[in-house]
């Protein structure tokens, strides 16, 4: 019986999984429109808050939740089309960081461009009041689940 | 990080929903699943893969038929599904869960209810009830949007 109210009952995080996988929708169309034609949604999906620059390709696996050749596949494609390279990690000579190029980094502008674009439409969607609430109330988790996360266990997430 | 600009809606949205997702897979560990890596359990989330094809999980999962095919791969090896011939298309293989994949999706809804309750705490019980209704309209307002991109669930 509680699987079955479970089964019908949509999950927040369901929720907020679909209401994200739109706007990962809205970025990859606008980012489309704007000429990368090179690039598909996987290799948009790399380029999220606050930034690819920096990231180890494990670190971007763990986010993305795809393996580590899934992730070395996307960042091949990128890097042969001039959008980033990979260079040793000054902080771990045996591990390699992802370095945005010029090129790159225009990429992750008209990313969020189209992340600010898409956003707008859901506050029009919703009216600036509801807006405000899903806003301030998602902002609320995010700064509580940050502080127990860097109080449980000391590992820190760059990415909150 | 200082100099970052704010977060848009859509960071918050993956911030929190990435969070629900580390919450059910420490959860669906800790209950004895321990050949399991979060990416499988991204292949299990609702709607059940039951019956699709490979392809359409690619499509669904955003990332290349290569890399379903490994975590399908990792799962048929450990007794959670089987790969099958596509009752419609000869050639074509659709993707059955085994009584033991069944089970395995069970405790994924199980533990991701209780990342839903952890966040109804934080949140107090009316902000909480407000989030939903605003999700849930949010969602009803992307399917009449943009309807039928892509399946949701």
């Amino acid at each position: 019986m509680d699987d079955e109210v479970a089964q019908r009952t949509p999950f927040v995080g369901a929720l907020m999984l679909v209401g994200w996988q739109w706007v990962r929708e809205q970025v990859f169309d606008g980012v489309r429109a704007a000429g990368y034609d090179d690039l598909n949604p996987a290799h948009i999906g790399l380029i999220r808050y606050p930034t690819l620059n920096g990231l180890r390709p494990i670190d971007i696996a763990a986010r993305m939740q795809i393996t580590k050749q899934s992730v070395h596949d996307l960042l091949g494609h990128m890097e042969q089309r001039g959008y980033l390279v990979r260079e040793e990690d000054p902080a771990d000579r045996r591990a390699r960081v992802v370095r945005l190029t010029d090129k790159g980094r225009q990429l992750e502008r008209d990313v969020r461009a189209q992340a600010a674009a898409a956003e707008a439409q859901i506050a029009a969607m919703l009216g600036e009041r509801r807006f405000g609430q899903l806003r301030d109330a998602l902002q609320l988790l995010v700064d509580e689940l940050d502080a127990a996360r860097t109080h449980g266990n000391g590992a820190s997430n760059p990415s909150v | 990080m200082a100099g970052q600009p704010p977060p848009r809606i859509g960071a918050l949205l993956l911030i929190v929903w990435q969070w629900v997702r580390e919450e059910t897979f420490e959860g669906v560990r800790a209950a004895g699943y321990g050949d399991v890596t979060s990416a499988h359990l991204a292949l299990l989330r609702p709607p059940s893969l039951d019956g699709l094809r490979p392809i359409e999980i690619a499509g669904r999962m955003q990332i290349t038929r290569q890399s379903v095919h490994e975590l399908l791969t990792h799962m048929e090896d450990h007794g959670y599904l089987a790969r099958e011939a596509d009752a419609s298309n000869g050639r074509a293989r659709v993707v059955r869960l085994t009584a033991t994949g069944r089970q395995l999706e069970l405790e994924i809804r199980g533990q991701a209810g209780a990342a839903e309750a952890h966040i109804a705490a934080l949140l107090g019980d009316r902000r909480f009830i407000e989030l939903r209704d605003v999700l849930l309209d949010l969602a009803e307002g992307i399917g009449t949007a943009q309807p039928a991109r892509r399946r949701t669930p």
